[in-house]
């Protein structure tokens, strides 16, 4: 399992003008906790186990542009994207393999992946924003929603960090 | 004990008043007791009686709710405290235990009364010399210091998790507001009661009810943003963006409320009086439905049995559209604790013998529970529960929102299930598309969350077996569908 800490993230933020972070798979809030202080427009993140968003809730409450938002993956993707212009460059930190996975789902991980992603990009223009997805290696299924998905707008490519992470950046124009 | 004074310089009379907190009479000299009342409502009711009985009353002087205190104990202590006009007197440490006040802050500025602390002389003295620009004398009344607050007050509150101490947080931003704001008077009053489903729509449900509220929002955790509207609710929602607090108490009421706070922010805690009112006294002593408690927290003076819920027939009366040759019965088993949750076995039979009568059986958010033949259903917001119900003739529900909203909202023919909690406390106008049912054993309403204390077992024995629950669902699919089984 990869931690946002194993970026340069401040490199990333930089390099691609990242205004947002989305994050599905709040944790212990380390990424939230790690992204606090790098000026972010606003931090989003989403975990369906409630001990795990509380906590980190409570930690950054008096943050306004901090946001852990208890819910299942999709519900809270939406809830975010609410928040952030359909152009504003985001950073999304999925998780193919998080503890806080809904029960029914966890089971087939690659199916919320698709999900995930097909949400995301249905409520976004994509050119803008990058993509990684940890666990990686965990994944069992044929991955060509990604290229489908982001393959226009996109360069792809895996890390063997960790568990592995599928990074998806903006092509250079 | 609840009690005032009335005193006239017209007639130069005094009157005193004594009050109970109604154990579910309505007599004259009964207040209803509302778990979600902050202690100011109640100085606010004790007011309005006494005015009421003696409209020649200039001045009315309260006890602090939160003590047990009789009207000649009241008068004793105004006397020793030597106050002769607005004021308050307090104990010798400045706990507040008589507050002088003339009819026309009673009147005029009822609400604000809300932003009492009622455990700090000085704050509260504070608080109300901001609202009049007057100085407000505090004058210790004989009393010896009282100390700290019990967990379980004499007068019947709650301070479990600071609670009352909440009650300060709220005079001190309400008195930043008053100084900082010159349209003070005119800013919204928002209840703080935002977590959970139920208890946000209890609030909804009552907001329909109240005429004159004393307030114009309602804070809601945005997890059940969905539910106000849904519901109908005359309270604008103020979104508290933070997931709703833990039933297990590891984060403290005080301290959760101190986070929703920051997490509002000062645009919206620098322009609204935040109520605390989360239950402030245990509800479950008398017979009164939560949605009669916020109705009382909200203003209404609940003075008779017409006010309350079990008086009154559901807002709407709805059945299914659909063809009755297939009844269909949707469940949902989840109260949000363990030993609140329909054991599995008990719905598994259930299941069994209505499908084998013919009917077909959903259950809500339990695939785990398909292996009876029902089939699990999702139904994460109102509006998706609202489809599902349609889509059954029954709804048989626990002690949650899915019931408290498919009764109280829709009027759909309903099945209570009561397993440790009190059926009066969150059930329904009884009749023809309503029933509820548990064992009324002795140990409910126990409460306890994960084990219970008298058998050590995981589940409730209070449910109702599986013959009662059938018996039930035919009964009433019979009377409203004509469905004979």
């Amino acid at each position: 399992m990869g931690t946002l800490g194993d970026f340069n993230l401040n490199g990333l933020k930089a390099d691609f003008g990242l205004r947002h972070l989305v994050e599905v798979g709040t944790g212990s809030g380390a990424a939230v906790d790690l992204a606090a202080p790098l000026g972010f427009d606003h931090i989003h993140s989403i975990d369906s186990q409630h001990k795990l968003a509380l906590a980190t809730a409570l930690r950054h409450s008096a943050r306004q542009d901090i946001t852990v938002i208890h819910a299942r993956s999709e519900k809270g993707l939406k809830e975010a994207l609410e928040d952030i212009p359909a152009t504003a460059p985001t950073l999304f930190w999925l998780d193919i393999d998080y503890p806080g996975a809904d029960a029914r789902l966890q089971a087939d991980p690659d199916a919320r992946l698709e999900r995930e992603l097909r949400l995301i990009c249905g409520l976004r223009s994509m050119g803008q924003d990058v993509l990684l997805v940890d666990d990686l290696s965990l994944y069992k299924g044929d991955l060509a929603f990604v290229a489908e998905l982001l393959g226009a707008t996109h360069m792809i490519d895996r890390s063997p960090q960790g568990t592995g992470v599928l990074i998806a950046i903006p092509k250079r124009t | 004990m609840l009690s005032g004074l009335a005193l006239s310089s017209s007639t130069l009379g005094i009157r005193r008043y004594d009050f109970r907190f109604s154990q579910g009479g309505f007599r004259s000299d009964e207040i209803f007791d509302s778990a979600l009342a902050v202690p100011g409502r109640y100085m606010l009711e004790v007011a309005r009686r006494v005015l009421r009985d003696f409209p020649a009353a200039d001045w009315v002087a309260v006890g602090n709710p939160l003590l047990p205190l009789n009207a000649g104990q009241l008068q004793g202590f105004l006397s020793d405290s030597g106050l002769k006009g607005l004021g308050i007197a307090t104990d010798a440490a400045g706990f507040p235990v008589v507050y002088l006040l003339p009819r026309s802050i009673y009147e005029q500025f009822g609400r604000f009364l809300l932003m009492l602390s009622a455990t700090d002389a000085a704050l509260d003295a504070e608080l109300l010399q901001a609202m009049l620009g007057i100085d407000i004398p505090t004058a210790p009344c004989g009393l010896p210091a009282m100390g700290a607050l019990r967990p379980l007050g004499l007068n019947g509150w709650l301070n479990g998790d600071g609670r009352q101490l909440a009650g300060q947080l709220s005079c001190r931003k309400a008195i930043e507001i008053i100084k900082s704001r010159p349209d003070w008077r005119n800013l919204p009053f928002a209840v703080y009661y935002p977590m959970h489903a139920g208890d946000v729509l209890f609030f909804c449900v009552a907001s329909k009810r109240v005429e004159n509220s004393l307030f114009d929002k309602q804070v809601v955790c945005t997890s059940y943003a969905d539910i106000p509207a849904a519901c109908g609710s005359r309270l604008d929602s103020v979104p508290l963006r933070l997931p709703w607090i833990s039933r297990d108490g590891t984060v403290s009421e005080l301290d959760y409320f101190n986070h929703a706070l920051d997490r509002l922010g000062p645009e919206v805690t620098g322009s609204h009086f935040i109520v605390f009112s989360r239950i402030l006294r245990l509800y479950f002593h008398t017979p009164f439905h939560l949605v009669d408690h916020a109705a009382f927290a909200l203003g209404d003076s609940m003075e008779g049995f017409e006010r309350t819920v079990h008086a009154k027939a559901p807002a709407a009366e709805s059945r299914c559209a659909l063809p009755i040759d297939k009844p269909r019965a949707l469940f949902h088993l989840n109260g949000g604790w363990t030993l609140k949750n329909l054991p599995p076995d008990t719905f598994r039979k259930t299941a069994r013998a209505l499908i084998a009568l013919g009917w077909e059986v959903s259950v809500i958010d339990r695939p785990d529970l398909e292996d009876c033949g029902a089939r699990s259903v999702e139904a994460g917001d109102s509006a998706s529960l609202r489809r599902q119900v349609e889509a059954h003739h029954v709804f048989i529900g626990v002690d949650s929102f899915p019931h408290h909203f498919v009764r109280l909202v829709m009027g759909w023919p309903v099945v209570g299930l009561f397993g440790n909690t009190k059926p009066c406390n969150s059930d329904a106008t009884y009749g023809e598309s309503y029933r509820a049912s548990c064992r009324d054993l002795s140990c409910n309403r126990c409460g306890a969350w994960d084990v219970c204390p008298m058998f050590g077992r995981k589940d409730c024995l209070n449910y109702a077996e599986p013959e009662r629950i059938i018996e039930d669902v035919l009964d009433l699919a019979r009377g409203i569908y004509g469905i004979s089984s």
